[in-house]
C-alpha cells in the first residue's frame, strides 16, 4: 500500500476529488483514510476512470446507504460525517449531486458548521482573553490578541469563500 | 391551498417535478432515478445525493409519504398536497407553453398537437 499525506480544506472538496480520480487513471486506487482523511491509502490497479465525490451527511442513515450503493457508489468513511464516494465509468461522469438546489443546500450544511465552529471559539478565545486579563502579569495578553486577530481572519476567509460558491450556484440556478 | 408551499416551490425545477411525478407509484430512491432516465429518454440522470436531499425536504413538507418497504428500501408515494403542487406547476406550464406556441408559431402549435 502507498501512504500519502494530503491536507485540504472541507469547502475545497473539488480538489481532493479531482485528485483521487487523477491518482485512479495513473493505477492507483484509494483503500482508505485515517486521521480524518489527512492520510490516504493506495493500492496499484488498472488504470481506470472513476468518479470520486465528498460528501457530508449529519447522519449516515441506511437509506442514504442503500440508495447509494444501489447506484453504484462505493463508500469510504472519512470521520465527523464525511464521506468519500467511488464510481467507475466510461463516458459520462457521474455525479453525485446534480442540481444546483441541493448543491446550494450542500454548501449551506457546511457553511452551518463553519458558523457554529466559529462561536464556539470565540467564546473559547474571549475566555482566555479575560483570565489572562484579569490575570497580573498580562504577558500573553498581545500573543493571545494576534492569535485571535489570525483566527477571526482565517474564519472570515472560509465564510467569503463558502458563501461565494453559494452565490455562484444560485446565478447559475 | 396553501400560499406558502407556491412561494418555495414555483416554479419548479425540473429535478423536484420528475422526482414527484415518480411518486404517483409507490417507489423506492433508486426505482426514481431509473424511471426518471426513462421517462426522459436518458436526457436527465438524477444523482444519488440529489434524491436523498430532496426526498428528505419533500417529506418534511409533507408532499411525499412512507409507503412500505420492498427488499428493505424505503418506498415513498405523493400526498394530496404534492399532488396539488404538481398541478399548480402543470398549470404554469401549460400557460407558457399556450402563450409560446401564440407568439412564435401558431400554424406548427395547430399543426403538430
Amino acid at each position: 500500500m502507498i501512504k500519502i499525506f494530503k491536507w485540504w480544506w472541507a469547502w475545497d472538496y473539488e480538489k481532493i476529488e479531482d485528485w483521487l480520480e487523477e491518482m485512479e487513471s495513473k493505477g492507483l486506487r484509494l483503500v482508505e483514510t485515517r486521521v480524518k482523511g489527512l492520510y490516504f491509502y493506495f493500492e496499484r490497479c488498472q488504470p481506470m476512470k472513476a468518479r470520486y465525490c465528498i460528501d457530508y451527511q449529519s447522519k449516515l442513515t441506511p437509506d442514504y446507504v442503500t440508495l447509494v450503493k444501489d447506484d453504484g457508489w462505493e463508500l469510504y468513511q472519512i470521520g465527523m460525517g464525511w464521506y468519500i464516494l467511488r464510481k467507475q465509468y466510461d463516458e459520462e461522469r457521474p455525479d453525485l449531486y446534480t442540481d444546483f438546489e441541493s448543491l446550494i443546500a450542500k454548501n449551506k450544511a457546511l457553511l452551518a458548521i463553519v458558523l457554529a465552529i466559529l462561536v464556539m471559539e470565540c467564546v473559547t478565545f474571549g475566555n482566555l482573553i479575560w483570565s489572562t486579563y484579569k490575570d497580573s502579569s498580562k504577558v500573553m495578553l498581545p500573543a493571545l490578541c494576534i492569535g485571535g486577530s489570525v483566527m477571526l481572519a482565517f474564519f472570515s476567509f472560509v465564510i467569503t469563500s463558502l458563501v461565494m460558491t453559494i452565490t455562484k450556484f444560485r446565478k447559475n440556478q | 391551498m396553501n400560499e406558502k408551499l407556491i412561494k418555495a416551490y414555483l416554479p419548479m425545477s425540473e429535478t423536484g417535478f420528475y422526482i414527484l411525478l415518480s411518486l404517483n407509484e409507490p417507489r423506492h430512491g433508486y426505482g426514481i432515478i431509473l424511471h426518471v432516465k426513462d421517462l426522459t429518454g436518458g436526457r436527465i440522470n438524477l444523482g444519488a445525493g440529489t434524491i436523498y436531499g430532496t426526498l428528505t425536504k419533500f417529506e418534511k413538507d409533507s408532499l411525499i409519504e412512507p409507503s412500505g418497504e420492498e427488499d428493505r428500501r424505503k418506498l415513498y408515494r405523493i400526498t394530496e398536497k404534492g399532488k396539488w403542487l404538481l398541478e399548480q406547476e402543470m398549470r404554469r406550464i401549460d400557460e407558457m407553453y399556450v402563450n409560446g406556441h401564440e407568439v412564435l408559431g401558431g400554424c406548427n402549435h395547430d399543426k403538430d398537437i
